[in-house]
């Protein structure tokens, strides 16, 4: 068991040298930062103050050693905007993104798992043609559309709901929303493809031919079984939901992680774009690791074949 | 999955020997009977593409002539509308009928061919990986690890912002969008097809690699992989009109339909339609693509997920 | 073995009261994509406590779908169309879902045919027996268990205290057979339904199994059905017999009598093929051809094909069961008559 779980570790740390290598190579690789920063006029002596200060004047074999060094010794770089650590501006507006993308977390899996098992449950009605046209639908809907529809609907026309910012609990309906309606659809169609799959297993037979109650067979003997695939499925989805709330925070001018980061990468603000990057990678490494342990957990089979391995 | 296939038979059987219009007998000819919201899909489906591929042909107006006498002009259909412009103006004046047809065209030309890359460059690595097994496999795995830690998204703004979003850099990074899944999918479809004893045979008889690949194996699992890169063409389509959205897609003077919404959300109050109309269209074709996906899926290859 | 007495016991008991269960005139249709097919037609069986009755029939014959029709426990494409299952004097197609449910598991129970697939993955062995205990009796958890470990141990589990807490992928298809059948007579049923229990499994513990299900038996008065094509474990298990042919029954008749004179073709056709030590055979005779799929069976006789004793009669009009003596039924135009 140790040996599997030290396996996926050094596994997961080469995923992330990789990504964090890739993208610090395609960024600097990509041309002189300082010419889209300053008006074109400016003098190259100027220029080449600023290279040396930020450190680009050197090779960029040099900037990659300096750059995992200043990590390591948690320094991720200065803004070239700001002027202030690329940390401090991700760390400050993390709890707004927190708070949206946990709020959406959350309600789309209630949401998501239990629509998609009255789908499969009640196969065939109306209630599961009604849902899954729902989430194919919320899925096909860019989102950003779906955002602006709202604004224009509920914020524009009703004026019941603010267009743009956050702070109030109101401000967070709109955005988790829109966010949630496309994570609930997709985590309810693959909710109610394991469960139709599980429903027609034998041992849900079993369950009946014992004179286990409906309610009972559903809990206690085809949720435990439906959850095994349905967890990687939302753990792969997390990945999705910082993409899209990048897009939606965007939309809404919510004042989070990923709004700066879509400015920073305007701007080609190297260290923002580099520590947002470097981070997000790590939360889904980290989430796909927290993944494998809860399947081992849900699923007696696999925790055996990780011993055997 | 028997009784997924049964879903899309059923209906064929219950509507055979009832009296049938001009439309259910064609679609019970092309196999479609009773399945109405596909039929609908394809429809519409084939009239985006002849709009994309011959609407230049009745485009009214260029789609960047501007005429600042009539900007954000409604659409006929609203009060204030004129048939000169039939959906309206935008904030320049530009024709957004005219801007419509355009973007659609780059916008279809984008997701496919994107769609394309990403399916025959995912399918060769998988193809490979699953050839030489060993470490070429493992790298590829590794790299599948990599692509799968970093959302798309992130990583196509950051490539985009930084190494220039000229239209070839745009379609090459919408394209690989999606590369891991062909990739997987062929290759333990590959592995698996290599195991099978008639393949085994016809390698032992001495025929060459490529040969026994293009007779062989390609042909089983071309089918499966059709079905992927159906199922993958929306999501192709929304990376690039999100892209677009954001202002580090297509570029002006091109224009696609994410950038018509984008500007567009500037306007929202004044003039919705701008924003409304391309977001409408995005809807309904990535909607009706996904529709016909899972009934080509279900139809064709009840394997896939 | 003990057949002769338990037979004696059981004609007693038939003439002095009613059969625990009688089924009469069951018949199920599957709606297939393919088509509506009537796969199990008009059967009757009964069996009464304390007694064996073995079910025969080739694979497809409708056994399975019998029985899970008497316990109500089709799949949703399965329906009855007709017929009345009466256990205890009841009409068990009548009951309510929810009485339905208080008495599956409680007073009939079923082995599955598959026992690998029949248990549940993510649930622990002792779990899932403790489980039909918790539904049906008012048991504290610790009682529970300790009667699940009794339960383990009786059907010959070794080490139950470490099985207790083992999952199925640990079990074998034997120890899952085993555990399968301590989970359906914990609660000790009226009636148990066991779906070939011995199939794929070796034939030492096929004999362990049959010895164990008897034993079960006569400890606790239930009635036992037992659904087979193996015809040895029915001339070792069975006091009773009714042989299947394609949806319908088509002989019944007491073991000996069965297997002394078979009066239809084919179940003269079952016994020629069967190995026997008491008669010389160059090679085993097994019928010809095969038994017809649901969507070829036909009005009239379904053995005709395969048959060697047919005329036009049994075309057409389907064969009544002719009585013969008190104790025996056959469903043939032109039964064998001892020679
Ligand atoms: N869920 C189902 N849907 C459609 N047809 C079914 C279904 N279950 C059983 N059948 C059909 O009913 C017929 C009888 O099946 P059954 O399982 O009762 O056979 P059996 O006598 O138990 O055979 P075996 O010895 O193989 O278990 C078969 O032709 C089978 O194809
Ligand atoms: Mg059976």
């Amino acid at each position: 068991m140790t040996r599997y779980i030290i396996i996926k570790l050094a596994r997961s740390a080469f995923t992330l040298w990789f990504v964090v290598s890739a993208v610090f190579l395609v960024l600097r690789a990509s041309g002189d930062p300082l010419y889209s920063i300053f008006s074109l006029g400016t003098p190259e002596s100027t220029l080449d103050i600023y290279r040396e200060k930020w450190g680009i004047d050197k090779s960029i074999f040099e900037q990659y050693i300096i750059y995992f060094q200043d990590i390591f010794r948690g320094d991720f770089g200065t803004s070239f905007f700001d002027a202030r650590p690329a940390w401090d501006l991700i760390v400050e507006r993390l709890p707004n993104t927190l708070l949206l993308g946990g709020t959406t977390f959350v309600i789309s899996v209630v949401a998501g798992v239990s629509l998609g098992a009255i789908a499969a449950l009640m196969r065939g009605s109306k209630w599961d043609r009604g849902i899954m046209t729902v989430a194919v639908a919320s899925f096909s809907m860019p989102s950003y559309f779906l955002g602006l529809l709202l604004i224009l609907f509920f914020s524009l026309e009703m004026r019941w709901l603010p267009t743009a910012g956050a702070g109030t609990w109101q401000h967070l309906i709109l955005p988790a929303t829109t966010l949630g309606l496309t994570l609930s659809g997709t985590i309810a169609r693959f909710t109610r493809s394991a469960m139709l799959e599980v429903l027609r297993q034998p041992y849900m037979r079993t369950a009946r031919a014992k004179g286990a109650s409906k309610w009972r067979q559903i809990v206690w003997h085809a949720l435990p079984n439906a959850a095994i695939p349905t967890v990687t499925v939302i753990g792969f989805q997390l990945g999705w939901l910082i993409g899209g709330s990048v897009v939606i925070e965007t939309v809404f001018s919510w004042p989070g992680a990923g709004r700066l980061f879509i400015v920073a990468v305007g701007v080609r603000d190297f260290a923002v774009v580099q520590m947002f990057i470097l981070m997000v990678a790590s939360t889904v490494i980290i989430a796909n690791l927290l993944v494998d342990i809860l399947y081992g957990y849900l699923d007696p089979r696999i925790t055996i074949t990780g011993i055997k391995k | 999955m028997t009784t997924k296939q049964a879903d899309s038979v059923m209906p064929s059987h219950t509507a055979t020997g009832v009296k049938r219009g001009w439309l259910s007998a064609t679609m019970h000819r092309w196999g479609l009977s009773g399945e109405w919201l596909v039929t609908a899909a394809l429809i519409y489906i084939a009239f985006i593409l002849f709009i994309a591929v011959f609407g230049f042909t009745f485009q009214p107006y260029e789609h960047t002539k501007q005429d600042l006498f009539n900007q954000l002009q409604p659409p006929v259909f609203m009060d204030g509308g004129s048939w000169d412009h039939i959906f309206g103006t935008d904030d320049l004046g530009r024709d957004v009928l005219s801007r419509l047809i355009k973007g659609l065209q780059l916008s279809v030309l984008i997701g496919v061919v994107g769609t394309v890359i990403g399916a025959v460059l995912g399918s060769v690595l998988g193809i490979v990986a699953a050839h030489f097994r060993g470490w070429v496999e493992e790298v590829l795995m590794m790299l599948v690890d990599v692509q799968v830690s970093l959302p798309f998204i992130i990583f196509a703004l950051a490539v985009l912002a930084f190494v220039g979003n000229s239209l070839t850099v745009l379609i090459i990074v919408v394209g690989i969008d999606g590369w891991e899944r062909y990739a997987r999918l062929s290759r333990s479809m590959v592995l698996s097809c290599n195991a099978q004893d008639y393949v085994r045979a016809v390698r032992s008889l001495g025929l060459s690699n490529y040969k026994i690949y293009r007779r062989h194996v390609l042909p089983n699992i071309l089918g499966t992989l059709v079905v992927q890169a159906t199922i993958n063409l929306p999501g192709v389509i929304l990376l690039e009109s999100t892209l677009s959205f954001l202002g580090l897609g297509v570029q002006p003077p091109m224009t696609s339909l994410g950038q018509i919404l984008g500007v567009g959300r500037d306007y929202l109050i004044l003039a919705p339609w701008i924003a409304v109309l391309p977001g409408m269209v995005i809807f309904f074709l990535t909607l009706s693509i996904a529709v016909v996906g899972d009934w080509l899926r279900d139809r064709l290859d009840p394997t896939l997920k | 073995m003990s057949n002769t007495q338990n037979h004696g016991t059981n004609a007693d008991h038939m003439a002095a009261s009613p059969p625990l269960l009688e089924v009469r005139g069951l018949s199920v249709v599957f709606d297939t994509p393919e088509g509506s097919h009537q796969v199990v037609d008009h059967v009757d069986l009964k069996v009464s406590s304390g007694q064996t009755l073995g079910l025969v029939g080739e694979s497809g014959s409708g056994k399975s779908v019998t029985c899970l029709a008497m316990l109500r426990l089709l799949a949703a494409r399965g329906r009855v169309i007709n017929g009345e299952v009466l256990f205890q004097e009841q009409d068990l197609l009548k009951l309510s879902e929810d009485d339905m449910t208080q008495l599956r598991g409680c007073k009939i129970a079923m082995v599955f045919q598959d026992p690998m697939v029949s248990l549940n993955p993510v649930r622990t062995i002792g779990w899932q027996i403790s489980e039909s205990l918790h539904l049906h009796q008012n048991i504290s958890r610790e009682a529970a268990k300790r009667r699940t470990l009794e339960m383990l141990d009786l059907v010959g589990i070794p080490e139950p205290k470490t099985r207790y807490n083992e999952y199925p992928h640990q079990f074998s298809g034997g120890m899952s057979q085993r555990a399968m059948i301590a989970m359906a007579i914990a609660c000790e049923p009226k009636l148990l339904i066991a779906d070939e229990p011995t199939t794929a499994l070796d034939v030492t513990i096929q004999a362990q199994i049959l010895e164990l299900l008897s034993q079960l038996k006569s400890d606790l008065d239930m009635a036992l059905i037992l659904i087979t094509h193996d015809l040895g474990v029915i001339a070792e298990a069975a006091d009773e017999v009714a042989v299947m042919y394609a949806g319908r029954v088509v002989e019944e008749a007491p073991v000996f009598d069965l297997f002394d004179n078979p009066m239809h073709p084919y179940t003269l056709g079952l016994l020629n093929s069967l190995p026997r030590v008491d008669r010389k055979v160059d090679r085993l005779n097994a019928i010809e051809g095969s038994a017809p799929p649901p969507h070829e069976f036909v009005e009239g006789c379904r053995f005709e094909q395969r048959c060697g004793h047919c005329d036009d009669s049994c075309t057409g009009t389907r064969p009544d069961f002719k009585n013969i003596g008190t104790s025996r039924r056959v469903a043939c135009m032109h039964p064998i008559t001892t020679s």
